[in-house]
């Protein structure tokens, strides 16, 4: 009886079908704005930053701007390219950012497909042991002796290799894998004959775009802004990634008076040193902004297709 | 045979003398004032001895390997120099670890190594070279330093009697009194008002600057009458200027400053270490400057904004008064810059009037370290020695004799009225990023007759950019008949044991002093109500024992 | 008896035998992330011993004395100890709350646009962000807060009120320090969820839509429970990250207004122990820091496992 009202045509299934389009309408409505509320929300600062950097000193020392540039100039710019370091500084980064990503994702990847599979004795401890390496740092000595002995320190590697794999990324990869690739595809290869080492390039890997491409990008992020492991353990200043050489610059323009006592010069620079942080900004994002583009197609609705059935 | 070996012997002669002669020739003085630098050579051939010197990194500084300055070290000493880079920004941490981690270079060369760590990994570890020996046998210019500043050798012989940091020379002459006032002179003009010289003077002229529209624009509400910063500015904290009318206030607010003397108000009254907290006038100078405040005199963005917010106003055109090391509230030379001129320390309402001053600071730093493994402790400590010549001050400075800087000219006169010491030909920073010099970041020599004796056009233009350093020259000499530099704490020396106990104090206190003030000036906190749990807090937090530690060094190293 | 218990013990060790060695596949496979941690990440936490001696350069870390809980000691007997912990643990706790659904938020309805170019677009704008540096951040937040020029108190203006001194209030530092961070994340954190509801199976939403299912009622029923094991997932591991609040903002954004909530123990630690040279002191509070982190870890993942089956261990 209920059955039959339910599939009576026209009256009853219209109405529904009118309401619920209503109301697709409304959440649709609601949706767009909450995304163009994040917009506005985060484009001001990022306008003004840009802003800021395409505007003369004064301008920028003295408030003024506020959206558009003023008295735009490119001086801040011209300060920040006199430095030849800058282009190594851009090389360096892409290759520690390629390199490391690479061998991230490699690591990263197979660990989370072991630890993704039922019949992985054991899994339960090695996953321990990951995510207590999330947990326990042993803090900056030890870490920093390690490089010295291993004799990585002022190489590539000592930025590289500290940060291979991380704990945090290994899990959300399992997690992905355990609840997107399902247990009966494993088993129908399984029958076939097919080796674990195959399933993982054959199996995983094709249904695996979207979560290659995340960590492909938090990874490559991570290492592009990076500061921190290429200070420590980098002095050449041919191996400089481009974050440690803008920070030079950067404070090179902040007044201190251990690195010169001529305030004349200090005092020149400091107001560079307003519009140059900006610029600074503008300088090392500008290539990551450029990839997301090719990255952002991964995050697509229905790249899951043809799963299992029956 | 007798006549081959007679062969052999001219031969090794005419090679024994080309080779002296060459070594000799390898640099020979240049300038007028070049000393002679032939005792410098430490080995025969470049390369037989190779030390690695830790340095300070900059980004204005292409490569130290090929620098020029470098080149000439090593044309004066045959000694091959690589070095190890410490980037600037958290260069203390870095240096930190390279300590802790037990591998070091032959030697640090101004790497901000503190007092604290020289204490730590010299005394206490014994990973530094003392240098005593050294500086008795070879050290020439050091003995100079030495004499030309007396207390010096005193103060970097640490508590085990070994010396083991040698420090930069550095005469900043008015650094010496770097926290000065300045004070909007067009307004004044605009309003018809005498330079204030009494701090109830000063407060009328705020009023005048808060309710009239000094600025000429019309709008008389947008004036700051007064402001400072907190954060990041050069000497910018506005209450020096207020309660050093009232008792003697070296109080530094700032956030970042949590472990000297000045962070706790520490200094010397008869040979007792003080504090200014416990005096009836501070709670006078408090009050004022909380009365300051509430009437809108002292801006409150003061305590929350940074340096760049100071100069904000400043280059906007809104602000009458600052305290700062000099006019770095707006850009340098430019016509807001001209319109501020300097402002002499106020007398207060009992007739006190004091200005803060950095006696010490002429010699400071630990700029020359050696490490205890070094295998080449007399050549390593020879190239310090030479670094504290005129010659090599000179070159790490400004770059390449005749090409970047010369002779004096006849008749040119230096700052400080002296003839000149040199002539500069081109400024550094106009070829920037360059190769020739290294600045400031090796340890030279610039003593007062160094640096007041750079060329000065006796009519230069005061307020220009070229101006600068005659006019604060000038502004110092103004200011100083009002300080009084014995009640200054000279550096201490501490155990480890010591500085450990004691960083966790002032960790703590440090907070507890700033806090407390800033409420009081912000009105959070009342003086009748608040003040003597606040000084109870204070002590709850280690103050008596902080004076405690620097009193019982004070007398062991200064009371003979 | 002795020989059924023998037997026994014998069939148990045999198994676990032949399942690790049906599993020496996935050991090959996974050996080369095991070599990396052992060696970067065990090897060194050897080093953390320190926390409990007295480093001395010249010993290195074997030789040097021990001192048991000396470190830990002065850390807690500090006058402000838990003044500090606390503020870390709120802050952290505060942050979590706040910056967890907006990503979330933001995902969904990026999801659920149709529109190519504006969904690419604000991907992208609100990705940006993040890439702003800390330093720069902080600044920025000073300038759009002065209350003299700021655009927060233009704004206050315009409606004719007083603008609040928002750096110096104690009160609002807090909000001011994790609303600019989800600000700041929040476009980088929600492309981990696109990525998760981008593998929605098709077949799913067909039979949503056939059953007359509203957008609100798919997303609530399959979108949602679908990423349910990501979202939980990443909850968990923030959890588990609650003491460590960074350091570099909170000590930029610091002033004598608010370091009574703001002085967390990564700035103290600073102080105290980076500042003057103590490494065994900071390392021993990391590894406090370390321990309290497990501890929430654990308890979070055990009450998720009942809750939801979901656990991260």
């Amino acid at each position: 009886m209920a059955e039959m009202t339910k599939r009576a045509p026209g009256g009853a299934l219209r109405r529904n079908r009118i309401r619920s389009r209503w109301n697709d309408r409304v959440f649709d409505g609601v949706a767009a704005l909450i995304l163009i509320l994040a917009v506005l929300a985060v484009a001001y600062p990022l306008i003004y930053v840009v802003s800021a950097s395409f505007s003369s000193t004064t301008a920028v020392m003295a408030g003024r701007v506020w959206f558009l540039p003023v008295e735009p100039s490119l001086v801040a710019y011209e300060a920040v390219f006199k430095y030849d370091s800058i282009m190594t500084g851009y090389l360096n980064s892409f290759i520690y950012m390629a390199v490391g990503t690479l061998i991230n994702l490699v690591l990263t990847t197979l660990c989370a497909f072991c630890l993704s599979r039922k019949d992985f004795y054991g899994r339960g401890i090695v996953g321990g042991m990951v995510l207590f390496t999330m947990l326990f740092n042993a803090g900056l000595v030890p870490n920093y002796l390690l490089i010295k002995n291993l004799r990585l320190y002022d190489t590539m590697w000592a930025v590289i290799l500290p940060g291979a794999m991380s704990a945090w990324h290994v899990i959300l990869m399992r997690t992905y894998f355990s609840s997107s690739i399902p247990e009966e595809l494993y088993e129908a290869a399984g029958i076939d004959g097919c080796p674990v080492w195959r399933q993982l390039t054959s199996i995983l890997l094709p249904l695996s775009g979207p979560i290659l491409a995340v960590i492909g990008l938090y990874c490559a992020v991570g290492i592009w802004n990076s500061y921190f492991d290429a200070f420590l353990y980098l002095s050449d200043k041919k191996l400089f990634p481009l974050q440690v050489v803008l920070r030079n610059i950067l404070i090179l323009n902040q007044m201190d008076m251990t690195v010169t006592a001529d305030l004349r010069d200090m005092a020149t620079r400091r107001g560079m040193s307003y519009l140059l942080k900006y610029a600074v900004i503008v300088v090392s994002s500008l290539p990551l902004l450029m990839i997301y583009p090719f990255v952002q197609k991964y995050f697509v609705k229905g790249i899951m297709v043809g799963s299992v059935k029956g | 045979m007798r006549k081959l070996r007679g062969l052999m012997s001219a031969l090794l002669a005419m090679v024994l003398v080309l080779g002296c002669a060459s070594g000799a020739l390898a640099w020979a003085p240049e300038w007028e004032h070049d000393e002679d630098l032939s005792g410098y050579k430490l080995c025969d051939n470049f390369g037989d001895i190779k030390l690695t010197i830790a340095v300070t990194d900059h980004s204005s500084i292409e490569d130290w390997e090929t620098n020029s300055y470098v080149k000439w070290l090593e044309d004066v000493t045959n000694v091959d120099l690589s070095f190890e880079l410490i980037p600037f920004e958290n260069r203390a941490e870095k240096l930190s670890l390279i300590l802790a981690s037990g591998e070091y270079p032959d030697i640090f060369l101004s790497v901000g190594m503190t007092d604290a760590m020289v204490g730590k990994y010299g005394v206490e570890e014994g990973m530094f070279l003392p240098l005593n020996d050294l500086i008795e046998k070879y050290g020439n210019f050091t003995k100079q330093v030495f004499d030309e500043y007396p207390g010096t050798k005193d103060r970097y012989t640490q508590l085990d009697g070994n010396i083991y940091s040698l420090p930069e020379v550095n005469e900043c002459y008015h650094c010496k009194l770097a926290t000065k006032a300045w004070i909007n002179e067009t307004w004044l003009k605009n309003l018809g008002l005498e330079k204030p010289t009494t701090l109830d003077e000063f407060r009328k002229v705020l009023e005048a600057f808060r309710d009239k529209d000094a600025n000429g624009n019309g709008d008389p509400n947008d004036e700051i009458p007064f402001a400072g910063d907190y954060q990041d500015g050069w000497y910018t904290n506005g209450d020096r200027l207020v309660m050093n009318a009232f008792t003697y206030y070296n109080l530094d607010l700032k956030t970042s400053s949590t472990t000297l003397p000045d962070a706790f108000g520490l200094y010397l009254e008869d040979g007792k270490v003080t504090v200014p907290f416990y005096k009836p006038e501070f709670k006078k100078g408090v009050q004022y400057m909380a009365d300051l405040v509430k009437d809108g005199l002292y801006y409150t963005g003061s305590f929350t904004q940074d340096s760049a917010g100071l100069t904000q106003i400043g280059e906007s055109g809104r602000l009458g008064a600052a305290c700062a090391g000099y006019i770095l509230f707006t850009n340098l030379g430019d016509d807001m810059y001209k319109q501020y001129g300097n402002l002499l320390p106020l007398k207060g309402p009992d007739g006190y009037q004091n200005v803060i001053s950095f006696p010490y600071d002429a010699t400071a730093g630990n700029m020359f370290v050696i490490s205890a493994d070094t295998k080449n402790p007399e050549a390593a400590f020879k190239i310090g020695d030479l670094m504290y010549s005129y010659a090599s001050s000179m070159r790490s400075y400004y770059g390449v004799y005749g090409q970047d800087w010369t002779n004096a000219d006849p008749g040119q006169v230096g700052i400080n009225g002296e003839p000149a010491f040199y002539k500069i030909l081109v400024p550094w920073q106009e070829t920037e990023p360059q190769n020739k010099c290294v600045l400031q970041l090796v340890m030279d020599h610039r003593d007062a007759k160094y640096r007041l004796g750079e060329p000065s056009d006796p009519n230069v233009d005061l307020k220009s950019s070229e101006g600068l350093e005659t006019y604060l020259y000038q502004v110092t000499k103004a200011y100083e008949p009002f300080a009084d530099d014995s009640k200054v704490l000279p550096p201490l020396k501490f155990t480890d044991e010591e500085n450990n106990a004691m960083s966790v104090i002032k960790a703590n206190l440090s907070n507890s002093i700033k806090q407390g003030m800033f409420a009081f000036f912000n009105g959070t906190k009342t003086l009748d109500k608040d003040y003597d749990a606040w000084i109870s807090e204070l002590e709850a937090n280690g103050l008596k024992d902080l004076m405690g530690y620097y009193q019982s060094a004070y007398d062991a190293q200064y009371k003979k | 008896m002795t020989g059924v218990n023998s037997l026994k013990r014998g069939g148990g060790w045999e198994s676990v035998r032949k399942k690790l060695v049906k599993s020496l596949p996935y050991y090959a496979l996974i050996l080369l992330p095991l070599a990396y941690m052992l060696v970067f990440r065990y090897y060194p936490m050897l080093g953390a011993q320190i926390a409990f001696k007295d480093y001395k350069v010249r010993l290195g870390i074997w030789a040097s004395p021990w001192v048991g809980m000396k470190h830990f000691n002065t850390f807690f007997k500090s006058a402000n100890s838990w003044l500090i912990i606390k503020n870390t643990l709120v802050i952290s706790l505060y942050s979590l709350l706040a910056s967890f659904p907006i990503p979330i938020i933001l995902a969904v309805c990026l999801n659920e646009s149709n529109v190519k170019w504006f969904k690419k677009s604000v991907q992208m704008i609100t990705y940006m962000p993040y890439f702003i540096s800390t330093v720069v951040l902080v600044s920025m937040i000073l300038q759009f807060t002065d209350i003299s020029s700021g655009i927060v108190s233009q704004m206050y203006r315009l409606f004719g009120a007083q603008a609040p001194n928002v750096m110096g209030e104690v009160g609002s530092f807090r909000s001011l320090y994790v609303w600019t961070g989800v600000w700041q994340t929040m476009g980088y954190s929600a492309i981990v969820y696109l990525a998760a509801l981008s593998g929605v199976p098709l077949d799913l939403y067909e039979a949503a839509k056939v059953d007359g299912a509203s957008k609100m009622r798919k997303i609530l029923s399959v979108d949602l429970p679908y990423i349910a094991p990501t979202i939980i997932t990443l909850f968990i591991l923030n959890a588990g990250s609650i003491l460590s609040v960074g350091f570099e903002k909170i000590y930029l954004m610091q002033n004598n207004f608010n370091t009574p909530v703001s002085e967390v123990i990564s700035t103290y630690v600073y102080k105290v122990g980076i500042l003057n040279n103590s490494f065994s002191f900071s390392t021993a509070v990391g590894l406090f820091n370390s321990v309290v982190n497990l501890v929430m870890l654990l308890v979070v993942n055990q009450l998720s496992r009942r809750i939801s089956d979901v656990s991260v261990f």
